[in-house]
């Protein structure tokens, strides 16, 4: 073998090796890495509404609702303590948002603090219905719940969510706005009103390496 | 003993090949070539298979919608809205485009790019995910979608404002059926707003697609317009259109009937096939610039050339070209045999006829870029001509290998979509669908059994035909 064929092989050699490596490297190299992280960190992946915002939004309402004296207010008026149901947190954005999550957090908050009585939703009140119904056929006389004993909501929670989006090429702008109401189910006045607004500016560049 | 320069040889020859698998010998329809018939016959496990087995980074997009579509058919509806959602945040992230991918792509083929989704694409993933929320009976999900629909349809009228050509991208048929979801949901005012844009949209397309405006479209413009009260609205519209809107002596809506809309999806939309095409190099061709050089091979293939010329060298390249496949149904008669309420389907929206255009636009610019890019390996192989016979022998084997077109499209996509709307007393109908060809003739008749009708609702019902 000539010392000039040699060369030329071994620049096809190392064109090729390059070559591969290129499409190796287009291939991409997979590969999943799991973390623990704290509940409360602020991880922003795609710039919809997220965990951070659910919490953000929950913490603000519920220390709106502690500030307000409206359970004081029927309490001295009533003598008892206020029963609230959460009724339909409307969804009226443009993305897919679990309303439970918040709504749950408020819940608690409200059973914990001993200010209010929550009585179940509709659909728990089905299927508690349904074991009450069950019992009236199975369960022994003295353990047996009676029908007509419910205890009737004084205030309904009820809010939505709503969205403005803007968008032009790879930037967006999001704004996001909860109301919740406490309505009052006998005479339907709005005894507390809460609200959170959350903006988000999303950008995506135009090129990667 | 076997010379050191064979053994290397033949590394190169393997490396050669390791390239030419990665870049894939097949293209996207190739691999997909059982996906239609799978759809078709209702196999949809093995339609799933297909669609996981060649499944490609660079497709993801695709395999995420052909996979939400065969899951909404099969009806695994939570699943095919999930498959619907990944695709569109992943077709959000792809707005950020690689340049190494481009670089390689401008070596290889347009098939190593990841695949971004095309308007008519994008449209059509609000109406299945609405769908699929329609059937599980969530309607606060499925207003989510029409309200996607309307900011998606947002966004391209503003692109249109700045590029008329653009215009038909303002989808008639997805603004249509998104009012409809949200009259469904008792969103009058987005209703209205989403009929009054889908009668601008389909006065545009009626003159450039085979699509024709609902004639259900003026009677729900004038209904959601006096639940609003909006009479100028209405009179602006009657004058804009005065063949649309009806006038107002027309009764209200009996609110004791159900309104029934069926969607006929009808076969499957082109599909793009790979095709060899020779471009003559002449012997006296001297471009420094390979794109301009491009660009005038590409006028050559299309106006030919003078007789006499001595041609060097045939470039051989591979090209997408469009694939056109009219279903033999193109509408139904449709009727409930309850007090004479039959309707015939109206072809409301036109993919085939979406994707011919888009495909037309952009045909000039794949074709300069293919050429630029067989020239770009034509000069590689001479290069490696020169460095021995294995550099040679390698760089035609890749240049050969990789030269494939880029055919990928959404393809379980339906040819068209045609509708009937029928208003019923409440109950449970079974619907007479009789599938009729072009020419109006009956081709096949099928029954849409147990349709429940509730009065002042809406049911929707989408059905596929093959």
């Amino acid at each position: 073998m000539t010392k000039e064929s040699a060369l030329r092989n071994r620049r096809a050699l190392i064109l090729a090796a390059a070559l591969i490596a290129a499409a190796a490297l287009m291939a991409g190299c997979s590969g999943k890495q799991v973390h623990r992280v704290e509940t409360d960190a602020v991880i922003d992946l795609s710039g919809n509404w997220n965990d951070t915002d659910s919490r953000l939004v929950a913490e603000e309402l519920i220390s709106q609702a502690v500030a307000r004296p409206w359970a004081e207010d029927y309490l001295e008026r009533n003598g008892r303590r206020p029963t609230v149901i959460v009724g339909q947190i409307r969804n009226r954005s443009a993305e897919h948002i679990p309303v439970g999550t918040f709504m749950g957090d408020m819940e608690r908050s409200f059973i914990n603090s001993g200010r209010v009585k929550v009585v179940a939703s509709s659909e728990e009140r089905d299927q508690l219905r349904a074991e009450r119904a069950d019992q009236q056929e199975f369960a022994s006389e003295e353990t047996m719940k009676q029908w007509g004993r419910e205890r009737g909501a004084d205030f309904m929670m009820l809010g939505e969510i709503n969205t403005i989006i803007d968008r032009e090429e790879g930037d967006e702008v999001k704004f996001y706005q909860v109301d919740v109401y406490l309505v009052d189910l006998q005479d339907n006045t709005k005894a507390w009103a809460g609200f959170k607004k959350i903006k988000k500016y999303v950008t995506r560049s135009g090129y990667r390496p | 003993m076997i010379p050191a320069r064979r053994i290397r040889g033949a590394g190169l020859l393997c490396g050669g090949l390791a390239l030419a698998l990665l870049c894939g010998c097949s293209t996207y329809v190739g691999k997909h070539a059982r996906l239609r018939d799978d759809l078709a016959s209702g196999s949809y496990d093995k339609a799933l298979e297909c669609i996981a087995e060649a499944s490609s980074g660079d497709d993801r997009l695709l395999n995420l919608l052909e996979t939400g579509l065969v899951l909404h058919f099969a009806d695994r509806w939570e699943q095919s809205n999930a498959s619907f959602a990944e695709a569109e945040q992943l077709a959000a992230d792809l707005y950020t485009r690689s340049v190494s991918e481009g670089v390689f792509s401008l070596v290889t083929n347009d098939a190593t790019i990841a695949y971004r989704a095309t308007p008519h694409e994008m449209a059509m993933i609000p109406y299945y995910r609405a769908l699929n929320y329609i059937y599980l009976g969530r309607r606060d999900e499925a207003l989510v979608e029409a309200r996607k629909a309307a900011l998606l349809l947002g966004e391209v009228r503003s692109r249109i404002s700045a590029d008329e050509a653009d215009a038909l991208d303002d989808d008639a048929f997805l603004a249509y059926f998104s009012g409809m979801v949200f009259e469904w949901g008792g969103d009058f005012n987005d209703a209205f707003i989403a009929y009054r844009a889908a009668a601008e949209a389909y006065a545009v397309s009626e003159d450039e697609l085979r699509v024709r405006t609902p004639p259900w479209l003026g009677a729900d413009l004038l209904r959601t317009a006096r639940c609003l009260g909006f009479r100028q609205e209405i009179e602006e519209l009657r004058a804009a259109h005065p063949e649309l809107v009806p006038d107002e002596t027309t009764p209200p809506t009996d609110p004791l009937r159900g309104e029934v809309v069926l969607l006929l999806e009808l076969g499957y939309s082109p599909r793009k096939e790979s095709l060899p095409v020779d471009v003559p190099i002449f012997a006296d061709d001297d471009y420094d610039d390979r794109e301009k050089w491009a660009v005038a091979l590409n006028g050559r293939l299309a106006g030919g050339w003078a007789a006499g010329s001595k041609i060097d060298y045939w470039l051989r390249v591979a090209v997408p070209q469009l694939v056109d496949l009219p279903p033999e149904v193109r509408g139904a008669r449709v009727s409930a045999g309850v007090g004479g309420s039959h309707a015939r389907t109206v072809q409301v929206e036109d993919i085939a006829g979406r994707m011919a255009r888009e495909f037309e636009k952009g045909q000039a610019k794949v074709m300069i870029k293919t050429i630029a890019r067989g020239l770009a390996k034509y000069a590689l192989q001479e290069e490696a001509d020169k460095q021995g016979k294995v550099a040679g022998f390698l760089a035609n084997l890749f240049g050969v290998a990789t030269e494939k077109a880029d055919t990928r499209s959404w393809l379980t996509l339906p040819y068209a979509v045609a509708m009937a709307r029928l208003s019923l007393p409440p109950g449970v109908h079974d619907l007479k669908v009789e599938l009729t060809d072009a020419a109006g003739r009956t081709v096949a008749v099928e029954t849409v059994p147990g349709v429940e009708v509730r009065a002042g609702d809406w049911t929707f019902l989408g059905r596929r035909v093959f």
